[in-house]
């Protein structure tokens, strides 16, 4: 990119505003909507405290149970001793942690009047995994956990709610009426960690201890996470599960039953879009992509209309350029390099206009994901080199898009026709 | 004029081309959206079968022996009905509670307690057996008088309850459909009514009631049963009476001591618009997604417009200029200009149709899976609403490169010549 093929952008600029100004503005449109259906996206993929271990994680939700013949089957998130049997303790995982759904419930503190928040029941791993800020007290010890004690972990704004300070470690907190011990306060999380984020964490132990199942062997109410030190070693990971639930299936096969995994334990990506008894659901991706080619098609043919008639002023010129040798390559580089620089012009301004959205309006954009409380996005959950990246990549795809027919013609244009200023 | 607009097209051809491909796509496309928003919007308008306004739902939790002042009957009298009875009956005596009832179930909700039952109607010899599972609410009496359901005959919520208070069932309109007959729903009434699998309880049907619907963007699929029972699942159903709902939320919290009774406590109350709301987050995410799509489709065509004709119109300066000269008027240089774009238009709207149609005979498009009877002429009201926002995006396109041509003088313009 030369100095003179800014200079080349500015003059037409210059010369005619409102065609520039009508090409940003679509080129920032297309980004700024392409790229808050990719933040949409990337905000349940990309890793953010306190799952920033979201990149070396495998999660395992599920189990199904179907019979071998016939059409029976049975799904469900487990119970701890089925979770533990087919993903706990691996030799080539760093940790492995049990938890529950995070469900509403209500909190209160003795003579108050109940507040209904989000609770979630947890191992002593669980803090080991997802990265939660302590403000004040301490995780879940071993021995809390061993003895099943009725110990709790609230965020900052239960904290404050309950008694007006952040620091109420030793306090005690009434959840669906059974007193709690306080014995860390953590930061707010946003609803956006769909795995980690709670109000309140109890110990999956205390109450009714482990051996919590919805009156089956196999059905409870525990998912768990597993942390490898990095994602390449998943596939040890997974090879180590499949030997046990070989076993697993062997014993299920003398009632006539068989698990059926549907590629448990996922990543991240597939761990929001599992369901108990099937495959994950890929259609979304499909109607994002269908998106995509809508959001580029549409603006391309527009910015390539006005391409090729700005081309068309410049006929004689490119004629008397044609003329002095200049190569068909050099014309069409040319053109998309210019096209390119106002290109991204418009997807800067686009995905600053997104950005901004994504900051200020994030309830709006992030209504899937939102609960009682607001989706609370930082800058750094919306703005990595990924989403640099493609946006950056789109930017190309839709200068490709609108300029490479225009400047392919123009380069094969004949500089006789093009210096008489003939219609291309 | 329209052979030389023709001709005017022809030569502007490869532009044209385009810009018919452009309109094309977005007709499509915009056709697709607003046939599911008018669909969800025509779904969600239909009448619920009941009316929550000023109605709450008031979550009831018990205590367990872990909790803090837990009432252990072993001990002492008492049981968890009792309890839950008596915190009831103290709702029912705030002086702004009009009525207090119960049932399996609560308004926007997805879920489905399906039984299939069989029925025996007067006049048809045979026992009609539902061809699928019907939808079964075990109601207390107060429950109809909280949702004010009405029946076909005319009967108040009151009466209602009165004939569920006498142990008979009540039925929604669209039974006769479960069971695959042509009876009118009136004909239900005094029929028997016994599940399919035990012929041993019947029912009389005391009333039937218009089609009762779970949730807003949701047709009714399924007949609904409303059977007589002592429920007390935890979420008690309250109307508040007129004009009291505004400090409610004020006063339960004030007064949840003294309602809270034995074991059982108030865990939570919420109004039903915001359990509807609640629900029904995603489908009003997706219908304003659906919408600033639509709108952008309508602004980028808006925009494409205004670039290629603002350069046409630079280029034509001369042509233009001749016109003026020999005659043409402002108004006939605009239409000239805006005829062009709308042309292609109506060049570009059958086959848009034709591809609708398509979409349509793969069962894609929501009008054709929710009414098929009228798809075909809803269609055809949604492309020419679909038209009529693409013209009005090209009049407001053109309009300024127009502009600046009937601005031309034609002196300058020719004075080279």
């Amino acid at each position: 990119m030369k100095s003179n093929h800014f200079s080349q952008v500015l003059y037409e600029m210059k010369h005619q505003p409102v065609i520039g100004i009508v090409t940003v503005i679509g080129t920032a449109l297309a980004i700024f909507l392409i790229m808050i259906v990719v933040m949409m996206h990337l905000v349940t993929i990309v890793p953010f405290s306190p799952e920033s271990n979201r990149d070396r994680t495998l999660y395992g939700k599920y189990i199904n149970i179907a019979d071998i013949e016939g059409d029976g089957s049975s799904s469900a998130s487990m119970t701890y001793s089925i979770a533990k049997r087919l993903f706990g303790d691996l030799e080539s995982a760093e940790n492995v942690s049990y938890f529950t759904d995070t469900e509403t419930t209500d909190i209160s503190v003795v003579g108050s009047t109940p507040s209904i928040r989000s609770r979630k029941n947890v191992d002593s791993d669980f803090w080991k995994i997802f990265d939660y800020e302590f403000i004040h007290g301490r995780p879940f010890s071993e021995e809390e956990f061993e003895a099943g004690m009725h110990v709790a972990i609230v965020a900052e704004s239960v904290a404050r709610e309950m008694y007006n300070t952040s620091d109420v470690c030793g306090q005690e907190i009434l959840v669906t009426q059974i007193p709690y011990k306080i014995v860390g306060v953590v930061k707010d999380a946003s609803p956006l960690a769909s795995t980690a984020f709670s109000d309140v964490f109890l110990l999956i132990s205390a109450n009714d201890g482990l051996n919590r199942n919805w009156s089956s062997e196999y059905f409870g109410p525990y998912h768990c996470a597993i942390l490898a030190g990095s994602s390449s070693d998943f596939p040890k990971i997974r090879e180590e599960i499949q030997v046990r639930k070989n076993i697993f299936n062997n014993e299920l096969a003398k009632d006539n039953k068989r698990y059926v995994d549907h590629g448990s334990p996922f990543i991240q990506e597939y761990a929001n879009i599992q369901y108990s008894n099937g495959d994950p659901d890929t259609s979304a991706k499909t109607r994002r992509y269908v998106i995509y080619v809508i959001l580029l098609i549409v603006p391309a043919i527009n910015l390539s209309s006005m391409t090729q008639s700005r081309l068309r002023r410049k006929m004689s010129e490119i004629g008397v350029r044609r003329a002095y040798g200049c190569t068909r390559w050099r014309i069409i580089k040319d053109v998309l390099v210019e096209n390119f620089i106002v290109t991204i012009a418009g997807g800067i301004l686009g995905l600053l206009l997104c950005l901004f959205f994504g900051l200020f309006y994030s309830d709006m954009v992030f209504t899937e994901f939102a609960t009682s409380k607001n989706a609370d996005i930082s800058l750094s959950m919306l703005f990595n080199w990924q989403v640099f990246t493609i946006a950056l990549l789109f930017c190309l795809i839709l200068n490709i898009l609108s300029s490479g027919i225009p400047a392919w013609r123009a380069s094969r244009v004949d500089p006789v026709t093009a210096i008489n200023s003939r219609n291309i | 004029m329209k052979r030389k607009l023709l001709k005017q097209i022809r030569n502007e051809w490869r532009s044209n081309t385009w810009l018919a491909i452009e309109l094309l796509i977005v007709s499509v496309v915009v056709w697709y959206i607003l046939d599911i928003i008018s669909v969800q919007t025509r779904i969600s308008h239909e009448y619920m079968g009941f009316d929550y306004d000023n109605c709450y739902i008031v979550d009831v939790q018990y205590k367990t022996p872990d909790s803090y002042g837990y009432i252990d009957y072993e001990t002492e009298e008492g049981s968890y009905y009792a309890d839950y009875t008596e915190l009831k009956k103290r709702l029912n005596n705030l002086p702004e509670v009009l009525a207090v009832g119960n049932g399996s179930t609560f308004p926007f909700n997805y879920n489905f307690w399906g039984q299939p039952f069989s029925f025996s109607v007067p006049g048809i010899d045979s026992l009609l057996h539902s061809s699928g599972r019907t939808n079964r609410i075990n109601v207390d009496a107060g429950y109809i008088k909280v949702l004010r359901t009405t029946g076909l005959k005319g009967e108040t919520p009151e009466q209602l309850s009165e004939i569920l208070a006498d142990g008979k069932a009540i039925i929604t309109s669209n039974m006769a459909q479960m069971l695959n007959a042509d009876i009118d729903p009136l004909d239900f009434y005094n029929s028997k009514m016994m599940f399919s699998n035990d012929s041993t309880t019947v029912y009389q049907v005391g009333a039937v009631v218009p089609a009762i619907r779970r949730a807003q963007f949701e047709p009714a699929f399924h007949a609904t049963v409303l059977l007589p029972s002592h429920a007390n699942s935890n979420l008690v159903k309250i109307r508040l009476k007129d004009g009291k709902e505004s400090d409610f939320f004020h006063r339960i919290k004030e007064e949840i001591n003294s309602l809270n009774y034995g074991n059982a406590y108030i865990s939570e109350v919420k109004a039903i618009s915001q359990i509807r709301d609640d629900l029904h987050r995603n489908d009003y995410a997706r219908m304003r997604n659906l919408i600033i799509c639509m709108g952008f489709l309508l602004i980028t065509i808006f925009l494409g417009l205004l670039g290629t004709f603002w350069f046409r119109t630079q280029q034509r300066v001369h042509e233009i200029a001749v016109r003026k000269v020999t005659g043409a008027t402002r108004p006939q240089i605009f239409r000239r200009l805006i005829g062009e774009g709308l042309l292609i238009l109506v060049i570009v709207t059958p086959i848009a149709y034709i591809i609708d149609l398509v979409i349509q005979h793969y069962d894609l498009s929501l009008s054709h899976q929710f009414y098929p009877e009228g798809s075909v002429v809803f269609t055809i009201g949604c492309v020419l609403a679909v038209a009529a926002m693409i013209a009005l995006m090209i009049v407001a396109g053109i309009y300024f490169p127009a502009r600046k041509a009937m601005d031309i003088e034609p002196a300058d313009v020719l004075r080279g010549e």
